[in-house]
């Protein structure tokens, strides 16, 4: 793992150590300094019909803000489901509810290199985090009423370098998409509450490296 | 009248800068190079392909070219603790040798040969696989700073099925999209 965050250290190093020997500059690539982006792969996917697959990036919206040759990006991603159901089948009655609230956030820098008056590569480095929350209550009505209300937290965090591409289609538009290299850890504490007697709480944690490949088109808007 | 002519307005002529440094034999000397593996975004791009696609074990390549030859660095991993993606981690890590050869005047086709040593393990192999790679790349140049490649590999190694040799030939399955740095 240390020879792994050795060699990213060298790559990035490297990368920006390279001179930009480009005769664009930033501000004629970027003529607008904040840029908001939507992951538009399901549309392609879907509406289009070109390919079924479904996108994988755990985020649906981007926010980034040129300051220079440096710019500040983050993007953002919620999830928030609530489900309540009664069920009397087989001559039971048992309600059930379940409440999920998951979001995934991340921030950080980058630095472009202009490839040329429409192609921009970026590098730089993320800060990630995601918190979730999810419970369940069960209530059985027929062996005198008992009560399971089961919670689930979890809490992540991580970081790892960025590789990005950017095609620009005008002044205002721009389609993107990256790899990334994340280290991310979580952990997650179960609770389990019978009949309003806490149970003891389970705890767990995972921990991952992945190099995620370029799977998600993001289309922006520069205003 | 003038004896040179210049450069078509809006079309960028990068091959003609090679000319410029006597001592570099091809435009991409003494460049670094980064390709990132594209071939998920492609495959959903692309409408013919319906199917499952295979990316390979790596995604990133980092090259630094000197006149004529690059050392390379091949980077690959999925590497988890979570038991619902059991039976897809996988790690590869891969150091070697490059050359590059034009097949066009232009160079904007070109080939590469190149010999790795590869590290690479996964989740289903009893030990760790070594050994030694050797890749055929083919390359488009679309423009001086940007180029689309894949590669076969042929691989000779440990790691193999019950901790048995490794033989492998490996047909171009990635399509890599490179950026050249300077």
């Amino acid at each position: 793992m240390k020879l792994l965050y050795c060699l990213i250290f060298l790559i990035c190093f490297s990368l920006r150590s390279s001179g930009q020997s480009s005769k664009y500059s930033i501000k004629d690539f970027y003529a607008y300094k904040n840029e908001l982006g939507i992951n538009f792969t399901n549309v392609l996917g879907n509406v289009l019909s070109l390919n079924p697959e479904n996108a994988n990036s755990p985020y649906g919206l981007t926010y980034r803000k040129h300051i220079g040759m440096i710019t500040f990006r983050s993007a953002f991603n919620i999830n928030v489901t609530q489900r309540e159901e009664n069920d009397f089948s087989s001559g039971l009655f048992i309600n059930r509810k379940l409440n999920i609230v998951t979001s995934d956030f991340r921030i950080g820098l980058e630095k472009h290199l202009i490839l040329n008056k429409s192609v921009l590569f970026s590098y730089g480095i993320d800060l990630l985090g995601s918190v979730g929350n999810e419970k369940s209550e069960i209530q059985d009505f027929n062996l005198g009423g008992n009560t399971f209300i089961s919670t689930e937290k979890t809490f992540g965090g991580g970081l790892g370098p960025v590789l990005r591409l950017e095609y620009k289609i005008s002044d205002r538009i721009f389609i993107s998409s990256e790899s990334t290299l994340y280290a991310f850890t979580a952990k997650t504490t179960e609770s389990l509450i019978i009949n309003g007697l806490p149970q003891e709480d389970t705890k767990s944690s995972d921990s991952s490296l992945i190099l995620v490949l370029p799977q998600s088109l993001f289309f922006n808007i520069s205003f | 009248m003038s004896g040179q002519s210049e450069p078509k307005k809006g079309k960028e002529n990068v091959y003609a800068e090679e000319d410029e440094y006597e001592d570099d034999p091809y435009f991409w000397s003494y460049s670094k190079e980064i390709g990132i593996n594209f071939t998920p975004l492609i495959s959903k791009l692309v409408p013919f392909n319906l199917g499952q696609n295979q990316s390979g074990n790596i995604g990133l390549i980092w090259k630094k070219y000197y006149s004529k030859r690059a050392f390379r660095v091949s980077l690959g991993a999925s590497i988890t603790e979570n038991f619902e993606n059991v039976g897809t981690d996988f790690f590869y890590l891969a150091f070697g040798l490059e050359r590059r050869y034009p097949i066009t005047k232009d160079k904007k086709i070109t080939y590469t040969s190149a010999w790795d040593i590869f590290l690479q393990g996964n989740e289903n192999d009893e030990g760790p696989g070594l050994g030694l790679v050797k890749g055929y790349g083919f390359e488009y140049h679309i423009t001086k700073r940007i180029f689309l490649s894949t590669e076969a590999q042929f691989k000779l190694g440990t790691g193999g099925q019950e901790g048995g040799p490794l033989i492998e030939f490996l047909l171009p399955t990635a399509v890599f999209v490179n950026v050249r740095l300077y």
